[in-house]
């Protein structure tokens, strides 16, 4: 989809003696959201929005090289050699030898003829890279006034990582004004440069202004229009994340020493064969150990990181390079929360700045984006159906409030908690909200300028048509309609939410006995099934058939309890 | 050469005469004329010899010697049997015969085809050729009636019969007709454009309106073209064909009417082409069978198209015409033959197999090149040559000119030039040099075009040859501009190479000319216009003032327009700058000036600012900001005057470097550069304080850093350490962390206040992912010495090293333990995570 953006002035960093200005400017064809400010530590926010723009360019997909130069010298190196196999005599290998020789006298001073064009070549090259790459590949990032905070989100380029930057207003030394809402602000890479000018013995101003930083020009345009080509899969992605978040999650509090320990093992080391995988070994009451696969190599977290689960677990993560995106944050960070959603599942890094909070969302692995058609998280949520009558009034309540628990929302709504949780799960689903993780709270968040219309709430609502349903999903209600679930023992777990076994006759004919834990909100925690499905992929790409009918039939259960 | 001449009389006594001309061996240079005579072939008499002639009078001698032997009712050897052959019952005989006697040229023969075309049957297309052949008037009547038929072979005949007879008015009828039988979107596209346009976006046009039409109609519309004959049009019928498929159903026919046209019409170069094209395309089409109004006699049939033996006979059909050529128009076969040479490309060449060299399928290139070696033997089943397996012992003898007809190359040499000019195959190439070097004359008459040509040819002496005959061509005292233009127009660059060094001889001619001037130095090609912009900037100092303005006036009027293409101006931008600097601040004055650096194209900035330089109120009417603004400027032509203008106002920069700060932070170097020299060297930076040192450092660029480092190191004696250290300690860069970090270890001031405030600082260092170990250990060492001095500096080096203690890296985890114990055994009461020693102690 192509998103345009177009902006009045340009953000931009000024620096003077006494003074810095910090002017984000917003699209105009959004909203009029702003905010006026004064930082009151600009090297904490400084350190934060060189994080996120890390992860804003990053790029961890894995990229071939271009073999087609050393092919060709490998070809003339077998060309040579044959050829120098067809000499018989001395005279003349000893003249092809001078010759060779001279050839590469030759060469040499042709390159250092040539010297100064190849650097003024690649200096032209730098040049237009450096300012077509922010005009054409760097995803502005999303921001949104609140009226506890300023957050910023961004995903990164290989869509693999999600970055959300939340600014108490405790940060600020003085606020002048502020509007709330959702806009995109112009953030190139030269504003990185700027960003890193921040001091704390320069007054810092911070604006959120549609006008941004305006350079008059002799007649030139003073506004800055861009045309992003936006993938699906980012915005995809981009609402993805907050069905990841609301999964119950394992959480680990980690010193940032901790994190740090992570990142030097990983800057040093690099695998150069499978697996790769960084193995979160917890055990109850002990500290946590980080495992380093292929080497093996445990890092023992702090002690104050112990894992206060029921049982024992492991759970292995991919794409740990990622991690290094929060390099910066390490010496001004106070704690990090760690979620795990489990094996090759995504996981969340909220790393407390004090008045800032960071989160670091990552996908399962690197080159897995979050919705290339493995990724299933929205089948491990579990939602009850929700009229449109009923979604337009969960997204009225939370424009209004603008940030709100799922039960505070449910008394504003008298939906009921579950029937909320459901909406503001579908709210989220098409970029109307999203959930703080770290806050524990739903956020007003429109993530596009079209406005919110009773058609958007029907078709969000609409079930799925069997043609976009997944064919676990299809197979799940297929073996449900038929009665092929049988709900053997369901217990309320000390977490809140059930613990459910099952037998459940899949479409092969096969009875297997899944296993299913939701949580309080209806969220699938932990599954097994002994499937061939699940013995192969686990969760990684989602729930098996299996499992899916056995929450439909939980489901089931729960209305009809409900109904009594 | 005088070829063999046999004659038959059928009344005589002696039916058979034969006259060969022979070299006279008593006196060498002259000739004999010999005719042997005899009933029979086989019982010829010694006959009578005449001579011996000299070379400048046997020709006559020979044609009266063949007068007397027809006036004795001698007549051309088979002429007689043909002429029965018209006569019989079966149109297959009498098209056979009809086409020898076209070949053979003899007028006789006339009015005996003209009453076998009586019969109507489907030998008339040959017997039309025929007449059409022998271009005898007599034959106009039959070939106009044929020329308004609706059949395609007959139409064909006609029409190209109409062509050889130079039958104006019955063409010019013929041509109308063609013009209306176009398809209405092809016919529009022809009257676009000029006939004689054969530029490619003409032909690209009217062979996009072809392929507009019904693709059954599209043959009929590229034959029509071809008809037409114009140049334009003859091109895009080649051209549709090369993008259309020549194998396919309902384009075969016409392609096929199409090579036959280029036979009857003498012209070769399309003979060639589509000759190699049916071989080339042959190679991987099996055919096809459809149904298909025969164009010969109109009947739909299921018919297989370009399967093999259609293939092969047209292969063959080449090889036929251009040995019927070598026979009986023995002036036309090299030409023809350079062509179907021409048409063939590297990438023809096959992998070599056992016998069979790359070109052992090359069929008309076989014949033609090879077909005098003994080497070869043909294979009629698979239409290839392989090498004949020599006797044991007996290695083959060395051959040197193995083409056939070789005798008939020689005799036209100017073939050698087409085939050089014309084909990129080594073998090919090598031939035509061999030849063009016996007949060194031959490439006198070389078209420039063709000289050029041959500078792409891959072979170095066909190279060296063109190279010369340019250079002989070439005279710098009175030069042959169309040459020098065409070659520096080619797409070579090595060829541009030598119209610039040809530029270069005759500078001092076309220096002197203006609108020659302005034309080299607006040449597409960026070399052409530095070259020639070069050697105008040096005949200028020669030049008189009139040359001068007149040529500055030319000049600015250019740059005042856009540039067409990207770096268009910038000859003539080099010449305004470097050669007519005064003439120009004469007629602009600051405004328009600047002007120009705003809104003119980079060349046209580049002019204007160093004009700008030359005026000696610009300045003033400027201001600093703006000459500021300028050293900022994307050209660097721009930035240089900039920077030429600043440094007059060095004084008034001194006195307020605000300016320069703003330079400094340039996003170009040599603006940059300029600011640090001016700065280092003019002013006294204690004049603006600890700002103008911190502002420096503070930088994001890599230079500007090390420049801020310079000068405070320089002047750091008179500066407040302690807020140098405070703010430098913020930096996030790298270098600059380890400027601070030498500074805190050898300036930060005592006391608790000190300390704390740089907390922040110290854990930036010590959490940093490089492994800067030595820096590390610096500040940990630097935390102990502090934490060592009272308890308040005891807390802070405590809580960061109880933090940086728990790393994972032994070097940093002994040195921070360390000094961790030493100021918790000096100072007990500081909270830490180290515990005494005991026995549950050590690391908590």
């Amino acid at each position: 989809m192509i998103v345009e953006f177009k902006y009045a002035g340009q953000s931009a960093i000024t620096s003077g003696l006494r003074s810095t200005d910090v002017r984000f400017a917003t699209n105009t064809l959004r909203e009029a959201a702003f905010f006026k400010g004064t930082l009151g530590n600009p090297l904490l926010f400084r350190e934060a929005l060189a994080a996120l723009y890390d992860v804003v360019v990053s790029d961890y997909k894995y990229h071939p090289r271009d073999r087609l130069a050393f092919k060709a010298w490998m070809e003339a190196q077998d060309q040579k050699f044959l050829a120098s196999l067809a000499v018989q005599g001395a005279a003349a290998r000893q003249k092809i030898v001078e010759l060779e020789a001279r050839r590469d006298e030759l060469d040499r001073h042709r390159y250092d003829r040539l010297k100064p064009f190849y650097k003024a070549r690649q200096q032209y090259f730098d040049w237009v890279y450096y300012h077509q790459y922010e005009l054409n590949y760097l995803f502005d990032p999303v921001i949104t006034v609140h009226p506890d905070q300023v957050f910023f989100e961004a995903f990164s380029r290989d869509e693999s990582s999600y970055a959300r930057l939340g600014a108490k207003y405790d940060l600020f030394e003085k606020i002048d004004a502020f509007e709330c809402g959702t806009t995109n602000i112009d953030f190139s890479a030269k504003l990185h440069g700027e960003l890193d000018r921040m001091r704390t013995y320069r007054r810092t101003r911070f604006d959120i202004d549609p006008s941004g930083f305006t350079v008059a020009t002799d007649g030139g345009a003073t506004h800055k229009e861009k045309k992003i080509d936006l993938p699906e899969s980012w915005v995809k992605g981009f609402l993805q994340v907050h069905s990841t978040m609301s999964l119950g999650m394992t959480r680990l509090r980690l010193d940032p020493v901790d994190l740090y320990n992570l990142m030097r093992f990983l800057k040093r080391h690099r695998a150069k064969a499978s697996p790769r995988a960084m193995r979160w070994e917890l055990e109850p009451g002990k500290p946590v150990k980080v495992v380093m696969e292929p080497w093996e190599n445990a890092i023992e977290l702090s002690p104050a990181t112990v894992f206060d689960g029921p049982k024992k677990a492991s759970i292995r993560t991919w794409g740990r390079d990622r991690l290094l995106t929060l390099a910066r944050l390490i010496p001004v960070a106070q704690k990090v929360d760690v979620y795990l959603a489990g094996m090759g599942l995504p996981s969340m890094y909220v790393v407390d700045l004090g008045e800032i909070s960071f989160t670091l969302g990552l996908s399962g692995w690197t080159d897995n984006d979050w919705t290339s058609g493995t990724q299933k998280f929205d089948l491990l949520t579990r939602r009850l159906p929700v009229s449109a009558v009923e979604l337009t009034s969960t997204y009225e309540a939370l424009k209004k409030a603008r940030y709100a628990t799922d039960v505070a929302l449910s008394a504003e709504t008298n939906l009921g908690v579950e029937k909320t949780r459901s909406a503001l799960s579908y709210l989220c689903q098409i970029g109307r909200g999203m959930f703080d993780l770290g806050g524990g709270v739903f956020r007003h968040r429109e993530l596009f300028n079209e406005p919110f219309t009773v058609k958007e709430a029907v078709a969000a609502v609409k079930p799925a048509a069997p043609s976009q349903l997944t064919s676990e999903e299809k197979a799940g209600e297929s073996i449900f309609a038929s009665g092929g679930v049988l709900i053997t023992a369901r217990r309320p777990v000390s977490t809140g939410g059930y613990k459910i076994s099952g037998s459940v006759k899949g479409t092969n004919g096969q009875r297997v006995r899944p296993v299913l834990t939701v949580d309080a909100a209806g969220h699938i925690v932990e599954a097994t099934c002994s499937c061939a499905f699940f013995t192969k992929y686990g969760l990684t790409k989602g729930p098996c058939e299996h499992v899916m009918a056995l929450r439909l039939g939980h489901m089931s259960r729960l209305e009809q309890e409900d109904g009594a | 050469m005088i070829p063999i001449v046999r004659l038959f009389n059928p009344k005589g006594p002696d039916r058979v005469a034969i006259v060969t001309v022979q070299a006279a061996w008593a006196q060498p240079g002259s000739w004999n004329v010999q005719v042997a005579r005899g009933p029979r072939r086989a019982k010829l008499s010694a006959g009578v010899m005449y001579g011996p002639f000299a070379a400048h009078e046997l020709l006559q001698r020979h044609g009266e010697v063949l007068t007397s032997l027809r006036h004795e009712g001698f007549v051309r050897a088979g002429l007689t049997a043909m002429l029965q052959s018209l006569v019989s019952s079966q149109p297959k005989v009498r098209a056979h015969a009809a086409t020898r006697l076209g070949w053979y040229g003899d007028t006789t023969a006339v009015p005996a085809l003209l009453a076998a075309a009586d019969h109507q049957g489907t030998d008339l297309p040959a017997i039309v050729d025929a007449l059409g052949r022998l271009g005898d008037v007599r034959g106009v009547e039959l070939a106009r009636a044929e020329a308004s038929r609706k059949l395609l072979s007959r139409r064909r005949s006609g029409v190209e019969a109409l062509r050889n007879l130079n039958d104006a008015q019955g063409l010019s009828e013929a041509m109308q007709r063609a013009e209306e039988r176009l398809p209405v979107s092809v016919r529009a596209a022809l009257a676009q454009h000029a006939a004689t346009d054969t530029s490619t976006t003409a032909v690209n046009a009217v062979v996009q309106s072809v392929k507009t039409v019904d693709a059954k109609d599209q043959g009929l519309a590229l034959d029509t073209l071809y008809e037409l004959a114009t140049p334009l049009s003859v091109a895009a019928a080649l051209a549709g064909l090369a993008a259309g498929n020549l194998a396919a159903a309902y384009t075969w026919r016409y392609a096929k009417s199409i090579y036959k046209r280029a036979m009857l019409r003498g012209d070769h170069a399309t003979f060639g082409w589509i000759a190699h094209r049916i071989e080339k395309v042959a190679r991987k089409a099996r055919g096809t069978t459809a149904n298909v109004k025969s164009g010969l006699d109109g009947v739909q049939r299921a018919t297989r198209i370009f399967h093999k033996g259609t293939q092969d006979f047209m292969r063959r059909m080449a090889w036929r015409h251009l040995v019927q050529l070598a026979r009986h128009r023995p002036e036309a076969y090299p030409h023809a033959a350079a062509h179907a040479l021409a048409a063939y490309q590297p990438d023809d060449a096959l992998p070599l197999k056992g016998a069979y060299d790359e070109w052992a399928r090359s069929y008309v290139f076989h014949r033609v090149l090879r077909g005098g070696s003994k080497r070869w033997e043909f294979i009629a089943r698979t239409m290839a040559f392989r090498v004949k397996a020599s006797k044991k012992g007996h290695a083959p003898q060395p051959e040197t000119n193995t083409a056939s007809y070789p005798e008939l190359w020689e005799q036209s040499p100017g073939a050698y030039v087409t085939l050089l000019a014309a084909s990129k195959v080594a073998d090919a190439v090598a031939f035509a040099v061999e030849g063009v070097k016996r007949h060194p004359e031959a490439m006198h008459g070389a078209s420039h075009a063709q000289v050029l040509a041959m500078l792409g040819a891959p072979h170095a002496e066909a190279v060296g040859l063109a190279s010369a005959e340019l250079e002989r061509r070439f005279d710098a005292h009175n030069p042959d501009w169309a040459l020098v233009d065409a070659l520096l127009a080619d797409a070579r660059p090595e060829v541009r190479t030598l119209g610039q060094k040809f530029l270069s001889l005759a500078a001092d001619l076309w220096t002197r000319d203006v609108d020659r001037v302005m034309r080299y130095l607006g040449a597409a090609d960026a070399s052409v216009r530095t070259v020639a912009a070069g050697l105008v900037v040096a005949s200028l100092d020669d030049a008189d003032v009139w040359h001068r303005r007149e040529l500055a006036e030319r000049i600015l009027a250019v740059l005042a327009t856009p540039e067409p293409t990207p770096g268009a101006h910038e000859g003539f931008a080099r010449v305004a700058r470097d050669g007519l600097g005064r003439e120009l601040a004469e007629v602009l004055d600051v405004t328009e000036l600047m002007t120009m650096v705003s809104k003119g194209s980079p060349a046209a900035q580049a002019v204007g600012a160093s004009v700008l330089g030359l005026k000696p109120d610009a300045i003033e009417l400027l201001g600093l900001p703006r000459i500021a603004a300028m050293a900022n400027h994307d050209v660097a032509a721009v930035r240089e005057a900039a920077r030429s203008m600043l440094r007059s106002t060095l004084p008034s920069l001194a006195a307020d470097p605000s300016l320069l700060f703003t330079l400094a932070e340039s996003e170009w170097a040599d603006t940059r550069t300029f600011a640090f020299d001016v700065l280092r060297e003019r002013v006294d930076l204690q004049t603006v304080g600890l700002d103008a040192y911190v502002g420096l450092c503070d930088s994001n660029r890599a230079d500007v850093q090390q420049f801020g480092r310079e000068v405070v190191l320089r002047d750091f004696d008179r500066l407040d350490v302690g807020e140098l250290i405070a703010r430098l300690s913020q930096h996030p860069a790298p270098p600059m962390r380890r400027f601070a970090l030498d500074l805190v270890v050898g300036h930060l001031k005592e006391g608790f206040v000190a300390l704390a405030k740089l907390e922040g600082f110290f854990r930036t260092a010590l959490f940093d992912l490089w492994p800067s170990r030595n820096e590390k250990r610096a500040v940990v060492e630097f935390l102990e010495k502090r934490g060592l001095r009272d308890e308040r500096q005891a807390e802070v080096a405590s809580r960061v090293l109880g933090d940086f203690v728990r790393v994972k890296a032994r070097r940093d985890f002994e040195n921070a333990l360390e000094a961790l114990v030493r100021i918790k055994l000096t100072f007990p009461e500081v909270e830490s995570r180290v515990a005494p020693a005991g026995a549950a102690g050590g690391v908590a």
